[in-house]
């Protein structure tokens, strides 16, 4: 059935593009909440730079890296109601400064895996490339 | 933002003329005590008061945008839109799984083996049969073996989910700081070495069947002992009974060889000094069963009235307890002589492959 072969494939893409986001999300938050934020202000600043959140996540997320000690919280008043402010810890900083090197990294050496022609190998018979191949396959632009 | 609105749930004048129906000032409040429920006391408080706040701005954004009070279907809206309480809650709730993704594997594979290749024949070809033809009618007699399957699957169920779960709490340190050195040694290319190439599956195996012929035992002992057909009464003689817990303790023996096998696949000499062991304590068993002047009781026409006929009843089961005890001390003789060999050849001796 066509329409089901859609369906499918468009939930195998919903569930990859999950898995994508999962640790980019980490990253937003962390970089989000170096300046003072409440949960609500947060989501509407992420969901601003278009990095939509769900509550159900973002709470949760919020609570886990304050326990790795990544953020710090307090209750504090303000418009007449008491609401819960995080910012980023020192701990936090560094962590978020060598995740950032890192995903850079993965950014280009991902950008370079796009970047390379794909060269479909019709010669090969789909077994390891010998050590001449390879290199002659590397050396190529 | 909007003032409107006083937090205790009640709702103020709106300014605009809009339609003034309140929503129940308890609304918010049901909810976030059925989120609480499941929450542990510890994050209870902080956890709710976060998300009454976060759901007040939600509203009080809702109502500047229409410049009025939300009504009851508005509210419960957005309450439904946050999520049902119990998956909110789940959220916060520590990850961790009963059986996590190291161990799922195993796990499934042990379910398989022990309820649907060890428990269903024994009790499709074993159990079954012996309740059938001690109840009633066949009706009746399948009917309790299929209910008694049901609960001996049930119970296996607990049981290796339980394993599982104390292995998932307190890791064996093989299972993760596992060392390539510490492997099972690859099996030898003699023709009987086929059934062993899978030690982890084999061992399962052997945990499954112990577990399975222990509770068939517990069932057939505390359940089903006696056998009536065309009126004789077969029924297993008061030395089963004493000896009901060296017989199951020897049993369920081998899920501990197997546990032991499964974790340090690497110490054969251990395994084959567990199957030894095994083996002593069933003999031992098996001799006193054998020493025993009745071993089955019997009653009715025509035992009552032919010494002959009541004589080899007794027999045959002295017969099938002697054959069992040749195999298990043959087991037992093997084990020993492929100790004393491995001493001199070391842990790839060939022997000391064997699989359980």
């Amino acid at each position: 059935m066509p329409s089901t072969a859609c369906c499918q494939k468009s939930a195998a893409l919903a569930n990859l593009q999950l898995e994508l986001r999962r640790g980019t999300l980490v990253l937003a938050v962390l970089a989000a909440v170096r300046s003072e934020q409440y949960g609500y202000t947060l989501r509407k600043k992420l969901a601003g730079e278009g990095i939509g959140i769900d509550e159900n996540t973002l709470y949760p997320l919020l609570r886990r890296l304050e326990s790795q000690g990544l953020l710090v919280s307090q209750w504090r008043e303000q418009d007449r109601r008491t609401k819960r402010f995080y910012r980023l810890s020192k701990e936090g900083e560094i962590v978020l400064q060598e995740l950032v090197e890192h995903w850079e990294q993965m950014n280009g050496a991902l950008r370079r895996v796009m970047q390379t022609p794909h060269r479909p190998d019709v010669n090969r018979g789909g077994g390891p490339p010998s050590e001449g191949e390879e290199h002659e396959y590397e050396s190529k632009p | 933002m909007n003032t409107n609105r006083n937090h205790d749930g009640t709702n103020g004048p709106t300014g605009s003329g809009g339609p003034r129906e309140t929503w129940p000032p308890d609304l918010i409040d049901r909810y976030l005590h059925t989120v609480g429920f499941w929450l542990p006391a510890a994050l209870r408080r902080d956890v709710i008061s976060e998300l009454r706040e976060d759901i007040l701005e939600k509203i009080d954004e809702r109502q500047s945008e229409l410049d009025r009070n939300l009504t009851v279907a508005e509210v419960a809206a957005v309450l439904q839109q946050r999520g049902n309480p119990m998956l909110v809650a789940h959220g916060f709730l520590p990850r961790r799984p009963l059986i996590g993704d190291a161990l799922l594997p195993a796990y499934w594979l042990s379910l398989k083996v022990i309820v649907l290749g060890i428990l269903l024949p024994i009790y499709a070809f074993v159990v079954g049969p012996i309740m059938a033809r001690s109840a009633p009618n066949l009706w009746v007699g399948c009917t309790q073996a299929i209910w008694q399957f049901a609960i001996a699957a049930v119970f296996s169920f607990g049981v290796i989910t339980l394993v599982f779960a104390c292995f998932e709490r307190f890791p064996h340190p093989n299972l993760y700081q596992w060392d390539p050195r510490r492997l099972a040694p690859v099996p030898g290319d003699s023709a009987d070495a086929e059934w062993r190439r899978e030690p982890v599956a084999v061992t399962i195996a052997i945990m499954g069947l112990s577990l399975a012929l222990g509770i068939a035992w517990i069932t057939l002992m505390k359940g089903a002992n006696a056998i009536s057909y065309q009126g004789v009464r077969l029924e297993l003689a008061p030395v089963w009974d004493t000896l009901f817990w060296p017989i199951l303790a020897a049993l369920w023996s081998g899920l501990l060889a197997g546990t032991i096998r499964l974790l340090r696949p690497d110490k054969p000499q251990l395994h084959a000094v567990g199957r030894l062991a095994i083996a002593g304590l069933s003999l031992m068993t098996l001799l006193v069963l054998i020493a025993s002047p009745v071993l089955i009781e019997s009653r009715g026409t025509p035992i009552d009235t032919d010494p002959d006929t009541a004589y080899w009843v007794q027999m045959g089961g002295r017969i099938a307890l002697w054959a069992l005890a040749a195999v298990v001390a043959f087991d037992g003789f093997s084990e020993a002589r492929l100790l004393f060999r491995s001493k001199g050849a070391g842990p790839r001796s060939a022997g000391l492959q064997r699989v359980g």
